[in-house]
Parts: C-alpha cells; sequence; structure tokens
C-alpha cells in the first residue's frame, strides 16, 4: 500500500511537473537598432502576461547571415517558432506555416494590399507584414540652404540632369567632399533601375525582362556617376560606409530609405529630409517590407501562430512603427504621431514615393528568383563600377543569372 | 636511483594495455565526429547535385546523384579559380613575410633585456585577438575616406592611397594585416626552438672565430630546422583558410580581387540555389591541395633533416 501511494505521489508530481513546463517559443530576430530587441523583448513579456504558460528564447542574428542561418535551422529540424524576414526564401518556403490554418483566410485584410498580396503564396499565407520600407535620397538640407540652392516640392521633382548639378553645386559651393553617396546593396541600385525604366522580370514575374536598352542605359550612367566623381569610388569600389559619410556631413545626398529615418533623427549637426527622388524616364522608389512569419516543423507552430498574430495586430504594429519610426504594414493604424515633425515629414515623403513607383518596384524585389540573383547583380554592379566589366558585359552576366534564378524557382 | 626505476616501470606494468587507449580515446572521439566524418561525408555530398535542404518527398528539393560532374564543372569554374588563384598569391606573399617576421621578432625577443616581457606581450598580443576585430580596426586604418592612415598622409602633404580600393593594394593590406596579426603566434614557436638550441654549440663556433651571421647560418639556422618546418606547415594551412580578415577588411572586393577559396565555398554552398553538392567537390579539391602541400612540405624538410 505504501509503495503505491508512493507510486501514486510520484506520478502526481511527475504529470504535475509536466503540465507546469512552460512551453518556449524560439524566436530568430536581427535588427538594426538595439531599441528594436528592447521592443521585442517587451512585446514578449506582455504577452507572456496575457498568455500564462508561455516563455520566449530570443536568438539573434546579424541580417547578412539570416537566411544562411534559417536555412541551416531548417536542414538540422530545429526551425525557430518564430522569424522575422525579409526576402521570399523558395529553399526554406515548403517548411513556413501556412497562417490561414490558424488565423484564417482573411487575416491579411488589414493590411497593405501590395504586402498581403506578397504573403499571399499559391493559397497560404506565408506571413505577417511588420513594416514596410521604401527606398529614397535622403538630402543635407543645411547644405542646400548654404549653397542657396533650392529644393524641388515633392510633386515637381527633378530629373537626375537637374538633381546632380543641383548636387554637384551644393558640394561646390559648401566645401563638402561628395555630391553623392548610394547604399552599396543591390536592392538600393534597383531604384536607378527602375528609375530608368527598365524591369527585372515580364509582368507575370516569370520572364527575364532584365536585358534591356534602359538596363544598359542605367549600367552607363551608373559608370559615369563614378567616372565623373559623383560617387566616391572608395564606397562601392572600396570599404566605405556611405551612411558614415552622410552622417559625418561630407555627402550631399545619400541614396538609401525609410529604415533610416530613426537613427537620421539623432543627426545634430545638420538639418535634413526626404526626397524627392530624382528620375531619367520613371518616377521610382522600391518596395522593401519585413514579415514575421513560423515554421510547420517548429515545436510549437500554434502558439508561434498566435504571437504573430498578437505582434502584427493593430495595437502593438503601431507601436513598433512609433517606437522604430517605420511605416506600418497595416492600413487601420492611422495617421502615426513620430514625435518628431522631421521624422514624419520624411517618412510621408517616401511613402508618396512609394505609391507614385511603377509595380514593377513592388512585384520584381518580392519575386523568390530576384534574391537568388543578388550576389552576382552587386558583383556585376562593382565590376561596372571599378571599370572590370563594361555595361554590356554586366547586362549579359546578370541576365544569365536571373535565367538561372527563374529556372531554379520554376522548379519549386 | 636503479630501485627507483624499477619500482616505476612496475607500477606501469600493472596497468592495462587498453588504459593508454581510454585516455586519448575523448579527443580521438571528438577529433572523428567533429573533423574526420564531416570530412568524409563532406567528399560523399560531393557527387550530388543539392541544396542546403534534402527532402525527397518535396519537389525541387532532392538530391541527385552526378557521379564527378561536380569536380569537372570546378575545373573549369572561373569563379573558383580565381579564389584559388588569390589563395595561392596570398599564401605565397604571407608564409615567408610570417616566416621572416617572426624569426626576426624571436631573435630580437629571445634575448634577456629590461622590458623583454612586455615587448614579448605586445608582439603577441595581435594574436589573442579574433580577425574579425582584427579587420575592423585596419578597416578603420586603412580606409579611403576615414581612415587614419590617408589622414596622416594628407597631413604630411601626401595623396592618399587606395589601400583597399585598388586590386594590388588591398591583397597586399590583407597580407600585412594577416603577418601582423600572427606574427606574435609564430614569435613563440621560435622562441621556444631558440631556447632548445644548447648553449654550448655557439661557445664552440665563438671559439672557433665564427661571426654573429656565421653563427646564425652554421648553428641557429639548422638546429631551428624543426620548428622552421613546424611554422612554415601551419602558417600554411592557415593562410589556406583565410576568410574573417578579408570578409571584414574588403569583403572580398574591389570586384572579387581578394575573395579566397574559403569564401568562395560558402557563398556558392549558401548562397545559391542547390549548390551544396558543388560546394563540397570545391571543399574536397582544397583539400586535396592542402594535403598535397603539406606532403610536400613535410618530405622536403624531412629529407634535408636527412641530409
Amino acid at each position: 500500500m505504501k509503495k503505491l501511494i508512493l507510486a501514486l505521489t510520484l506520478f502526481a508530481f511527475l504529470a504535475g511537473g509536466l503540465a507546469a513546463a512552460p512551453k518556449e517559443l524560439s524566436v530568430l530576430w536581427f535588427y538594426d537598432d538595439p531599441s528594436e530587441l528592447e521592443f521585442l523583448k517587451k512585446a514578449c513579456e506582455d504577452y507572456k502576461a496575457k498568455v500564462p504558460g508561455l516563455e520566449f528564447k530570443i536568438n539573434t542574428v546579424p541580417y547578412a547571415d539570416l537566411n544562411s542561418k534559417i536555412a541551416q535551422l531548417v536542414a538540422g529540424g530545429t526551425p525557430p517558432d518564430v522569424v522575422k524576414m525579409t526576402d521570399y526564401r523558395a529553399e526554406v518556403a515548403p517548411f513556413i506555416q501556412d497562417l490561414s490554418k490558424s488565423l484564417g483566410k482573411d487575416f491579411l485584410a488589414p493590411f497593405i494590399p501590395g504586402i498581403a498580396a506578397i504573403m499571399n503564396r499559391e493559397g497560404k499565407i506565408i506571413g505577417a507584414p511588420l513594416d514596410v520600407t521604401a527606398n529614397g535620397i535622403i538630402l543635407n538640407k543645411s547644405l542646400f540652404d548654404k549653397a542657396g540652392v533650392r529644393i524641388p516640392d515633392q510633386k515637381t521633382a527633378w530629373t537626375y540632369a537637374e538633381f546632380l548639378k543641383a548636387i554637384t553645386k551644393v558640394r561646390d559651393s559648401a566645401g563638402v567632399k561628395f555630391p553623392l553617396v548610394w547604399d552599396v546593396t543591390p536592392h538600393r541600385w534597383l531604384t536607378f533601375l527602375f528609375q530608368n525604366g527598365a524591369q527585372v522580370f515580364t509582368p507575370d514575374g516569370k520572364g527575364n525582362a532584365f536585358n534591356s536598352p534602359a538596363t544598359l542605359a542605367t549600367f552607363r550612367a551608373w559608370g559615369d556617376f563614378f567616372k565623373n566623381g559623383i560617387i566616391p569610388q572608395s564606397t562601392w569600389g572600396g570599404t566605405e560606409n556611405p551612411r558614415d559619410l552622410f552622417f559625418s556631413g561630407q555627402a550631399v545626398a545619400w541614396m538609401s530609405g525609410s529604415w533610416q529615418v530613426k537613427a537620421m533623427s539623432g543627426i545634430k549637426d545638420f538639418a535634413w529630409t526626404a526626397g524627392p527622388n530624382p528620375y531619367v524616364t520613371t518616377r521610382s522608389s522600391v518596395l522593401g517590407y519585413k514579415y514575421v512569419t513560423g515554421f510547420s516543423t517548429s515545436k510549437y507552430p500554434a502558439e508561434a501562430a498566435q504571437f504573430i498574430k498578437y505582434f502584427t495586430s493593430k495595437e502593438v504594429n503601431s507601436a513598433y512603427a512609433k517606437a522604430l519610426m517605420t511605416i506600418s504594414s497595416r492600413t487601420d493604424t492611422g495617421t502615426i504621431d513620430y514625435g518628431s515633425a522631421q521624422a514624419s515629414s520624411a517618412l510621408n515623403a517616401l511613402a508618396y514615393e512609394l505609391a507614385i513607383s511603377p509595380v514593377a518596384a513592388s512585384t520584381n524585389p518580392s519575386n523568390p528568383a530576384m534574391s537568388l540573383s543578388y550576389d552576382r547583380l552587386k558583383e556585376s554592379i562593382i565590376n561596372v563600377t571599378i571599370g572590370k566589366s563594361s555595361p554590356e558585359e554586366a547586362v549579359a552576366a546578370v541576365s544569365k543569372v536571373i535565367d538561372e534564378a527563374l529556372a531554379a524557382t520554376s522548379k519549386k | 636511483m636503479g630501485d627507483t626505476v624499477s619500482a616505476g616501470r612496475r607500477r606501469m606494468r600493472q596497468y592495462p594495455a587498453w588504459v593508454p587507449y581510454a585516455f586519448i580515446a575523448p579527443s580521438v572521439l571528438i577529433f572523428a565526429l567533429f573533423i574526420v566524418w564531416p570530412a568524409l561525408n563532406g567528399f560523399y555530398q560531393s557527387v550530388f547535385t543539392r541544396g542546403i535542404i534534402v527532402r525527397p518527398d518535396i519537389p525541387g528539393l532532392g538530391a541527385a546523384y552526378v557521379g564527378l560532374a561536380n569536380y569537372e564543372r570546378v575545373l573549369g569554374d572561373e569563379r573558383f579559380l580565381s579564389a584559388l588563384g588569390n589563395t595561392l598569391l596570398f599564401s605565397a606573399a604571407t608564409v615567408p613575410l610570417i616566416m621572416l617576421l617572426s624569426l626576426a621578432l624571436a631573435l630580437v625577443l629571445q634575448k634577456r633585456f629590461r622590458g623583454v616581457g612586455a615587448a614579448r606581450a605586445v608582439v603577441y598580443w595581435p594574436s589573442m585577438i579574433s580577425f574579425i576585430m582584427v579587420g575592423i580596426a585596419w578597416k578603420w586604418i586603412l580606409n579611403f575616406e576615414s581612415g587614419i592612415a590617408n589622414y596622416l598622409l594628407g597631413l604630411a602633404g601626401s595623396p592618399k592611397v587606395g589601400w583597399l580600393v585598388s586590386p594590388s593594394l588591398a591583397m597586399a593590406s590583407i597580407v600585412g594585416v594577416s603577418a601582423w596579426a600572427s606574427a606574435g603566434f609564430y614569435m613563440v614557436m621560435y622562441i621556444g626552438g631558440l631556447n632548445s638550441i644548447p648553449e654550448v654549440y655557439y661557445e664552440a663556433a665563438l671559439i672557433d672565430g665564427a661571426s654573429s651571421l656565421e653563427r646564425f647560418r652554421y648553428v641557429t639556422l639548422p638546429l631551428l630546422r624543426p620548428t622552421i618546418l613546424l611554422v612554415m606547415v601551419l602558417a600554411t594551412i592557415n593562410c589556406f583558410k583565410v576568410y574573417q580578415q578579408s570578409r571584414v577588411l574588403t569583403a572580398g572586393g574591389p570586384g572579387r580581387a581578394t575573395v579566397f577559396l574559403v569564401q568562395n565555398i560558402y557563398e556558392e554552398a549558401f548562397k545559391l540555389p542547390n549548390s551544396v553538392g558543388y560546394a563540397s567537390a570545391q571543399s574536397a579539391l582544397f583539400f586535396l591541395v592542402m594535403l598535397a602541400l603539406t606532403l610536400v612540405q613535410l618530405r622536403l624538410g624531412g629529407r634535408d633533416g636527412e641530409a
């Protein structure tokens, strides 16, 4: 009898222990601004208070290693429950959970339609949009004022010829080093491609439209930027960080994007403003986005889906957009008060540029074949920058890579 | 004394024969698990076309046996060959530089003088810093616009130098930085080797009227040969594995002027679709090149030692 009581007590203890063991959701996150990590931690704590029995284990990864890290974790059978992503990665796509199963088919209804469409693939909801980013020109307004050069209004904007003339004049008058710096990423370079009226893919997304006279013109003009000393060689052809050059007041203009607004709001040495973007034939920004998703093969996919719903809800998403000065991915957040007139003005200007961009500026970067082509595209752009390849050779090389990427992704 | 030795031997004989193996078993197990098995698996993966994730039940995620096709492709791959060429060039420049620099430092710092300990520590410290940190620090020094080196050159009225912008200078910069970061480590080995040379040889040479150069040539160098060989083999292997410092310092640029084998293999495996098998073939060839080089070095060192 004693043994039976002891066994029952032990069983009850173990069973109780198991029942009380919290479920630990693993979260894989990348961030630029440390305050984003703080925001995530607080959101996890708030959620834990709402849903008892949950714990969070947050792992961070540098953006450059994000995709390879995810692939390794999925391959190893230990994908994170929740992950923040940017690109659509074809190799992990079969393992991403269909959020419509847990959150319903209309889960994406409150989000910006363009982003919602990207998240809706082959009848599956592959993620919850977190924010929207827009590429755009940031100007050192103090230098323009000092040089007495007027910045056109958003609607009128300026052609590249006008823009280059203006920033060169500001450079000369204000005595700074560089008229223009440009983020060293192919995504930012695509802005110039679209502004030249070129496209990467055919409208249906299945064909290669890269090899065109407009693309060739883009590469030629790009090479001229460096030959003529508009953009410093040491950025694309070296290791200099364009952001550092702009922040230190050495550059008149900077091609970057809306995610820099938070960091720029800390600049005290000069006034800055966003846009208007210059154009050749087409006014364009480039759509970027981040989203949160999970994996069907993770430990707690159902719990992860509920947390994703919470994290991208109207309340949390509004707070996220405000805290990190990003453009919200939702349509129901209303006007967000960023607490800074300069930041609000810049984000509105960048959002405007995005709104008037061609469809390709949204659909091309989100094509699965694009993420597979970025590295070789960047390599070819740099080769033109340093004079190692001609524009014709670059167009041919990238076009070949895009063909291969389209073939690889169409098999999926 | 004799009794003590005998007693010691008797005690040793009491242990079963497997005991020494048991002591080395953990190391062998770890080596087999984390070095031998992945290497063999790499050879196996190199005969497939496959991506990072293999799931035969999911379309597009299977693995297809291709025999030696990946190896044929590697031998005609310009990107691999240019990375191999860069690696050979880097190693050919860095290994002799490291060997000479660390030997020179060892010869100076082997001597006893006031502050020798601090001097040795200063030279050794860079080898304790990760190559990532070394790369970041030198990037601040060598950047074209914002680097300290060009700032100082500017103060002296000299034009800026494209340390990381010119392809040849970028390679030279990585060679220099790598030698700087590694010299202290090999210096310690040389000091160990120098200290093991009996002083009587130098005294005999001195009595015979040998100059300091002759003592170095006919006493130090021959007796230091095993250490020189060890340093050469280790430095060559480490130079072939160059990745972190180039990744941080130049990111492989400008263009692909400083892309080395490891970076090429990594990018092939993780950034391109269905390329893990192909990257494994590159790794296998890389392994064979390293093995051949090491065997040649050991053979040459052994032959010289016998002569």
